[in-house]
């Protein structure tokens, strides 16, 4: 199967990304716009009301009534999180606009895979994940207990894919929106996110999803959800290995390193986009509910 | 063993890359370095290539000969 070929396979896929920057991204923010305009904020939508820091902070700061003053952020947080445990993370595999961009860099751009970075031991990339996940959850929680101060909280918006998306797409298509003002947070953190993010998580990265399988910590609280999910039954990624050829095409198209050696799914790393279900030439890899047939 | 010492090894860069970053983060291009650090990484980068091509073209010299 030729690449046009997978592009044609996974169509809805790339589509619904363009929709999620759409949504999520100023000056369009459509879903976030769509949130203010209901709960009566004035203030101008943009990805940056999608955070997860904030809300782990009020949590340990004790400000919990932040959680309801804010409810676009609460509801899109619990939002995202719920939806990965019963249909694991589609928001990371279907709508996220970081993980797309870099996903598109990775395919636009031709380097030879022998240049970029591949882990095929899915145990040490996830311990990878998670390990850093742990570090920033730990500075989350500083933050939100003032042992760091409050200023190093702005210093997260610095190391920030979204932020930095945001600030690209409002150089791209701010003229669009007179009113529009980008979220000043420029500066050499940024520039080392946006080469972490763009060049060496999407360009020398297999599958472009550098970011999303070490730095993002949305993606992996969703993926932890989702193994949650997978072992209570719910939506989720299924391996028959009697219908397995071994011909490890899913190993070639998976962006988030999620095929094991026994081309078994791993679920702490997959995020549903499918790509390897559409290419199995021998249907071993499916999507199913239920308990029975567990994923393994 | 791995897993655990990959663990805890990821577990130790954001804190430390925090710490790292609060003195350049609110001031850039103003340390002694003006900024060098945006065109570093690119060259690091750069670099790697340039040695793995190097170690392409050896090879291929030393198969000719």
């Amino acid at each position: 199967m030729n690449r046009f070929e997978i592009l044609k396979k996974n169509k809805w896929r790339y589509i619904s990304f363009i929709i999620g920057f759409l949504l999520l991204v100023s000056p369009f923010a459509l879903l976030i716009r769509l949130e203010f305009w209901i709960t009566g904020n004035l203030a101008e939508p943009s990805i940056h009301y999608a955070c997860l820091r904030m809300p782990i902070g009020w949590i340990f700061r004790g400000a919990v009534n932040y959680l309801i003053s804010r409810p676009e952020m609460t509801a899109f947080i619990i939002g995202v999180l719920g939806l990965s445990l019963f249909l694991g993370p589609i928001f990371c595999g279907w709508l996220c606009p970081v993980g797309a961009v870099s996903e598109a860099i990775s395919r636009i751009i031709p380097l030879p895979n022998k240049f970029r970075i591949h882990i095929k031991d899915t145990n040490i990339t996830s311990a990878l994940r998670y390990g850093f996940f742990a570090g920033y959850i730990t500075i989350y929680i500083l933050i939100g207990l003032k042992l760091s101060g409050d200023w190093i909280g702005s210093i997260c918006c610095r190391f920030c894919a979204s932020t930095i998306l945001q600030n690209l797409a409002a150089g791209i298509f701010g003229w669009l929106l007179p009113t529009y003002g980008s979220i000043e947070y420029w500066g050499t953190a940024s520039i080392i996110v946006l080469i972490s993010w763009l060049i060496i998580g999407g360009i020398f990265t297999y599958g472009g999803r550098g970011w999303c399988l070490f730095f993002c910590p949305l993606g992996a609280f969703s993926n932890l959800l989702y193994k949650v999910g997978a072992k209570l039954g719910f939506y989720r990624i299924t391996y028959n290995k009697d219908k397995c050829s071994h011909c490890k095409k899913c190993n070639l198209v998976c962006p988030m390193w999620a095929i094991k050696s026994d081309h078994s799914v791993e679920t702490a790393l997959c995020i549903n986009c499918k790509e390897c279900v559409n290419i199995c030439p021998t249907g071993a890899l499916t999507m199913k509910w239920g308990k029975e047939n567990a994923t393994k | 063993m791995r897993y655990i010492w990959a663990f805890i090894l990821a577990a130790s860069v954001a804190p430390i890359t925090y710490l790292f970053s609060i003195p350049c983060g609110f001031s850039c291009a103003q340390c002694p370095l003006g900024g060098i650090c945006i065109l570093a990484y690119p060259l690091i980068f750069l670099g790697v290539i340039i040695i793995k091509f190097i170690r392409k073209i050896k090879s291929l010299i030393s198969k000719i000969a």
